[in-house]
């Protein structure tokens, strides 16, 4: 066989990585299976990865960053975790104040305490060559969140799971959160970084009990020379509600993939995504919704705005199998082109096996409208404010989902941001 | 304040305006009235700067200064107002936001201090309240949803706050029943005054029982064939546009 990328680093490193050897060995083994996914992996065309794959990345090393590096992306009154390149910052983290009924804890501990968590763990890929990366990361994984909210327990306050890569490198993160039956928290992540070329590879799993409720927002602002590989995993059992909001921003190369199975009836997942690219940036957002139940209800709306030579991809999965009777499965995707040289796909796919399910889909690609410029011109605004109103309001209805004001507040400042340093003309 | 002179301009490389002369002077209010297809709109979108709307001879000097040279935006900050005749909705853009942001860019042209979130509000209070406008309207995204009538008397909200020199109203009657002609009227009358001038662009005599004119001129097939006063637009209610343009017999 071949040596694939990673095989020298995992061989090196095993005896270092935090416990859980025998699953890592494993994973490994899945992931050399077939290598990186690339151009002939359909759900992967797009993801050029050759920058990470062909030389393959060191840990980076330890680094860390100090509390005014991070004072700007704090939301007030969260439990927060600080990552600085994959790794936890105790001094920087607040979880010890983590009410009754929530433990927060730094994977690495779990692991290197000898805890079991590969009930969890081997849930998040399986054979396929489009899950090699997952299982990269379940056999390099180093660091990240467990997240466990009893039955019942509401937390009121957002955990806050704070990312930054200083060096180059690679990051394998793992985030594990688990809400009991009808308990209720909301995540937050964030992702920043400096101008060198690192790869951020993280996997977040998400196990929600009988009527349980996640509010989840993710903000990915890493930077422009980053790779980001992003996979979430989300299991819904009866009644539970899913509430995703995802805004991307950064990396030469990102990607977000979420794969939701809804497992008991009547569960709710909402996936929501906003992607604004610059340069020569690749986003990519992938979904696959599989309805595995009947009356479960999914919609997801991704939207994009396009500067420059950007390209940002959707591929929109819904499965509807046979017993999945009473399916509301709704999926939009919608693109602006500020400039001529930037490229939207969308590609939906629609897989329904059952009969009774209501299941609808729409995709646009345009530029901004003229009748809408002029209208705000002759009101007096220059064409760059008008621009960034229009595009603002475009993405609101995705901002809008967020529950929490002041996670929608912090992810509308990161796109003032953008539209700020945007010529927009 | 606007002087208008043997203006032509085109659409898709077609001459709709064929040499179009009109003097408009601060405190005067101006009809211009017309068949369908004679012009109106065009003239209408020209003085406001639409793009796609080409000036091929002629010139409009507004307050002295060459109005052509000026971008869309530019006329605006400098007191040109168009009112639409079809407004277009905005989705997602608030109506505060957007009426901010376009009365500080107004303010700030003509050097006066922003306006913060207070006092714009107290000044949007005061305007609509004279418009008998529900301000609710406003915290909508613009236009969105919005009847006919509440599109256009959100124009004239948004006229009185950007307080313009110019007002240019384009079929601002179109689509009013009786009541809602009344106060988008009386908000036009409002903003009437000595330094102030008013073009109304309009195929009815009926806003002009209202908002009554200085002038009325008549365009046809791109040109002004007669100019009166208001009684020319009564004899145009009374005789329809028969004697100005034959093909409307």
């Amino acid at each position: 066989m071949t040596v694939v990328p990673y095989a020298e680093q995992f061989e090196r490193l095993k005896p270092a990585l935090p416990g859980a050897a025998g699953l890592r060995e494993q994973a490994f083994a899945r992931y050399a299976a077939h290598g990186f996914p690339g151009m002939k992996h359909e759900a992967w065309r797009h993801t050029r990865l050759t920058p990470i794959s062909g030389a393959a990345l060191e840990p980076a090393a330890a680094s860390n960053v100090s509390p005014a590096d991070i004072a700007a992306h704090l939301i007030p009154d969260a439990l927060t975790l600080v990552f600085v390149n994959g790794r936890l910052d105790r001094a920087l983290s607040n979880i010890e104040q983590a009410p009754g009924g929530v433990t927060i804890e730094s994977l690495s501990d779990v692991l290197a305490r000898g805890d079991d968590l590969s009930p969890w763990l081997t849930q998040a890929a399986d054979d396929s060559p489009d899950d090699a990366l997952v299982s990269l990361n379940t056999a390099l994984m180093n660091d990240g969140a467990v997240i466990r909210v009893a039955d019942g327990v509401h937390v009121e306050a957002p955990i806050h799971l704070l990312f930054f890569a200083k060096r180059e490198g690679m990051s394998q993160v793992r985030n594990v959160i688990v809400a009991g039956k009808g308990a209720s928290v909301t995540v937050a992540e964030g992702y920043f970084g400096g101008k060198d070329a690192y790869w951020t590879n993280v996997v977040n799993q998400f196990f929600l009990a009988e009527g349980a409720s996640i509010e989840h927002a993710r903000q990915q602002n890493e930077g422009l020379a980053a790779y980001h590989i992003g996979s979430n995993r989300v299991r819904l059992a009866a009644d539970a509600r899913f509430n995703s909001v995802a805004v991307m921003l950064g990396g030469a190369v990102a990607r977000n993939e979420t794969r939701v199975l809804i497992a008991g009836e009547r569960a709710q997942c909402h996936l929501a995504g906003v992607s604004l690219g610059r340069g020569k940036q690749l986003q990519d957002s992938v979904t696959v919704l599989d309805h595995a139940v009947p009356n479960g209800v999914s919609d997801q709306v991704f939207k994009a705005v396009l500067d420059d030579q950007s390209h940002a991809v959707y591929q929109g999965k819904v499965i509807v199998r046979q017993d999945a009777q009473k399916t509301d499965a709704r999926q939009a995707n919608h693109n602006i082109l500020l400039a001529r040289s930037a490229e939207a796909s969308s590609k939906p796919e629609l897989e329904i096996f059952a009969d009774d399910v209501k299941c609808a889909h729409g995709a646009t690609v345009g530029e901004l409208d003229k009748n809408m410029l002029f209208y705000m011109q002759a009101r007096g605004l220059d064409p760059k404010t008008a621009r960034a109103l229009l595009v603002e309001g475009f993405v609101l209805e995705v901002l809008e989902r967020i529950a929490s004001p002041e996670i929608r507040d912090m992810f509308r400042t990161d796109i003032g941001g953008w539209l700020h340093g945007r010529a927009l003309s | 304040m606007l002087e208008i002179k043997n203006l032509h301009a085109a659409v898709d490389g077609k001459e709709i305006l064929k040499g179009l002369d009109l003097t408009v002077k601060a405190g005067e209010v101006h009809a211009i009235m017309g068949p369908n297809g004679s012009g109106k709109s065009t003239l209408a979108y020209v003085l406001a700067g639409r793009a796609g709307y080409e000036v091929t001879e002629g010139s409009v000097t507004y307050g002295g200064k060459d109005l052509l040279e000026m971008s869309a935006d530019e006329r605006a900050r400098d007191g040109v107002f168009l009112g639409f005749q079809y407004p277009v909705e905005l989705p997602g853009v608030n109506g505060m936001t957007f009426l901010r942001t376009a009365a500080n860019a107004v303010r700030r042209h003509r050097g006066l201090p922003e306006l913060d979130g207070i006092d714009f509000l107290k000044l949007l209070r005061q305007k609509a309240s004279l418009l008998e406008m529900d301000d609710s309207l406003l915290k909508r995204a613009v236009n969105v949803g919005f009847s006919g009538g509440e599109k256009k008397r959100n124009e004239i909200a948004q006229m009185a706050v950007l307080d313009p020199t110019l007002m240019v109203l384009d079929e601002t009657d179109s689509g009013l029943d009786i009541d809602a002609l009344k106060v988008v009227s009386k908000g036009i009358n409002a903003l009437r005054g000595p330094d102030k001038a008013t073009v109304l662009v309009t195929h009815y005599q009926r806003l002009l029982s209202y908002v009554e004119p200085d002038f009325v001129h008549i365009l046809a097939r791109g040109k002004i064939v007669a100019s009166g006063g208001k009684e020319l637009a009564l004899e145009l209610e009374r005789d329809g546009y028969v004697n100005y343009v034959p093909e409307a017999a």
